[in-house]
């Protein structure tokens, strides 16, 4: 069975990711926001070339006013050329349109989008002809009989100048830039996908690392270690709060969690894991404060970044501070963005060099799925310590 | 004989004085410590033959306490996993625990202990420590990916692949990257001992630049070197101490 894969699916009622627009955006241009061939794209593009198509006719039907011709008739041919241009102009576009909302494999939607541009230019010059003909029939010109027409070199030239022209705009204009745009969107979408993959897995390789680090791993068995004989009941919370916690990252590794949705409260419970084992290593020395509002569990959250927050906030707040520290996270909806936040009284920034291990690879995650929507910060608390706050976008997850 | 421990952890802690007091019980612990600060203190009050010292410790490594105790006490690390503590026990300096600690680990390394403590005196470690100590902080600064500078109560992190040049400006460091800068109150001296010195070069008492943003050197009519940069305006004295690495080029 094949998987929809974001790269050559995007979602069509949505602009695209920021990365992957490319070309100006502003005013008239903000078709090329949304995927090409996708409903937003076909109405916003249709109203533009409407807008270019009526100011040309208009001017076209002034002039023949001026030429002496009556208003009526300059208004009938001014109704045919904006019809003809515009089905010249959107047959091709709306079959593709019609064809890309059918979501089929990527390489069927190649060679039917190219099939639908291919008949867009038949139906296109199908119009055409008949709106020429309108236009002739309504401002009286007489169709010179063939074989009176006289050609010569000069006109061929001309001819074939124009042809090559008309050719072109047939292209342009019926489907074919639009049809390129498509397949270089393709390339910038896969291309996004590939780097998303790249940086989710250097994600996945940081936390990896930091689980079986040896300073990490060892201290956790010396001191479950003791217990096993003082606690056992204790000793078994333990070790089942150690499994949970490579459990729920490592095979993450494996599986392409790229394909599972990732929500908020799965995240939580990732942390929670890691924390109920430094809670065993730290003992009262380690208090912790976990408020996220239950509805909010639901919402979608990107993978491993908040546990990557959590660990940093142990490893280089609390951990090196001599005496108690507390680790706090919270997460708030704020209209359509979603706030989550980790707050330690560690020993703080420093100025100066920092080996600041996940952080790099959030800032460029978030940059990645969300462009400017989203944004990590790092501050220094009130108490003493670190605030990391995550922003993403408000969403929930679409499986 | 007298001891003190040093380790953060509560559990482990406890179930080394178990340890010691079931595999070596005529040995007095005097000091159960809690951090590295902790154990600097109880090293003056409780004057200990040995101590045992866990290597990651707020406050202050044990690499810094055993460093203190130089001379004075025999070191036996506790470590997790540890080159330093390893490179310590083949100097012949100190003996090393790994975690978990074993019954029969810890037996011989009190054997040996017993051995040392009536035959010889505690070996002078303050030469070895301090590499050890540098070689940490060296490995440390390996994983470096950001200059943080605050900025009121925010705080500003450029990714140090960013930075084209430090420069010192009285009691601050500038930081420089093609778009931005800010400020920080590391002094150049540290910033130098924890960057990569293939990458950064010291071209000037006051000036750290990554090497390959250099665009050229030049000199001037009075003799005196520029080196102009790749992606910023401003140019930057060479001194004459510092030439050397330009000659080449």
């Amino acid at each position: 069975m094949k998987t929809a894969s974001p790269a050559v699916h995007p979602a069509l009622d949505q602009p695209l990711p920021a990365d992957v627009i490319v070309g100006m955006t502003w005013g008239p241009f903000r078709y090329r926001k949304y995927p090409v061939f996708s409903l937003p794209w076909l109405r916003w593009r249709t109203a533009f070339a409407a807008v270019v198509i009526g100011l040309y006719g208009a001017l076209a039907a002034l002039a023949q006013v001026g030429a002496n011709e009556t208003w009526p008739a300059a208004l009938i041919s001014l109704g045919y050329f904006i019809t003809g241009f515009l089905l010249m102009a959107t047959i091709g576009p709306a079959l593709a349109t019609w064809v890309r909302h059918r979501r089929w494999a990527a390489r069927a939607e190649s060679w039917s989008i190219i099939l639908a541009v291919v008949l867009g230019f038949i139906g296109g010059a199908a119009a055409d002809s008949w709106s020429s003909e309108g236009i002739r029939v309504s401002l009286h010109m007489k169709e010179v009989p063939e074989h009176e027409q006289k050609i010569s070199d000069l006109d061929q030239a001309k001819i074939a100048i124009f042809g090559l022209l008309g050719g072109f705009l047939y292209f342009a204009v019926g489907g074919g830039l639009a049809s390129l745009a498509y397949f270089s969107e393709r390339r910038r979408l896969r291309a996004r996908a590939a780097h998303l993959a790249q940086l989710d897995s250097d994600m996945r390789l940081a936390v990896l690392q930091a689980q079986v680090e040896p300073h990490f791993l060892f201290n956790t068995l010396a001191s479950i270690r003791p217990l096993i004989r003082q606690d056992a009941a204790q000793a078994e919370a333990a070790l089942d709060a150690l499994a949970d916690h490579l459990r729920a990252t490592i095979p993450q590794m494996r599986e392409q969690s790229r394909t599972v949705v990732s929500t908020l409260g799965q995240q939580l419970d990732i942390c929670t894991s890691y924390l109920k084992v430094m809670q065993v290593r730290m003992g009262a020395r380690l208090q912790q404060e976990i408020s996220v509002p239950d509805e909010l569990r639901a919402l979608a959250f990107p993978p491993l970044m908040l546990l990557s927050l959590v660990e940093n906030a142990i490893k280089h707040g609390v951990e090196p501070k001599p005496g108690p520290g507390r680790i706090c996270l919270q997460a708030e909806v704020l209209a359509t963005q979603l706030l989550v936040r980790v707050i330690d009284d560690g020993v703080g920034l420093k100025d100066g060099l920092s080996s600041g291990i996940g952080l790099a690879n959030v800032r460029e995650q978030l940059d990645v799925r969300y462009g400017s929507e989203a944004w990590l910060k790092v501050a220094a608390s009130r108490e003493g310590g670190t605030v990391a706050e995550i922003m993403v976008p408000l969403r929930t997850p679409t499986a | 004989m007298k001891a003190i421990i040093a380790e953060d952890e509560p559990n482990q802690r406890e179930e080394l004085v178990r340890l010691l007091h079931e595999h070596w019980p005529e040995l007095k612990v005097a000091a159960v410590c809690e951090d590295g600060l902790a154990a600097l203190e109880a090293l003056n009050e409780f004057k200990p033959q040995v101590a045992f010292l866990d290597i990651r410790m707020p406050g202050a490594s044990g690499i810094e306490v055993a460093r203190a105790a130089s001379g004075k006490v025999h070191v036996v690390f506790v470590t997790a996993y540890d080159e330093y503590a390893v490179a310590a026990f083949e100097a012949g300096a100190a003996d090393y625990l790994l975690k978990p600690v074993t019954s029969q680990r810890l037996v011989q390394a009190i054997e040996r202990l017993h051995a040392r403590v009536t035959t010889t005196a505690p070996t002078d470690l303050t030469r070895l420590m301090e590499a050890l100590a540098l070689q940490m902080r060296a490995q440390e600064s390996r994983g470096l990916k950001w200059v943080t500078a605050s900025i009121g109560d925010t705080v500003k992190m450029f990714p140090i692949d960013d930075v084209i040049f430090f420069q010192a400006q009285d009691k601050y460091v500038r930081v420089v990257t093609a778009g931005d800068e800010a400020v920080i109150r590391t002094p150049l001296k540290e910033l130098i001992k924890q960057l990569d010195g293939e990458v950064f070069w010291q071209i000037h008492r006051s000036l750290i630049v990554r090497a390959s943003a250099i665009d050229r050197v030049q000199k001037d009519a009075l003799g005196h070197y520029h080196a102009r940069l790749k992606g910023c305006a401003e140019v930057l004295p060479v001194s004459a101490a510092y030439q050397a690495r330009f000659r080449s080029m």
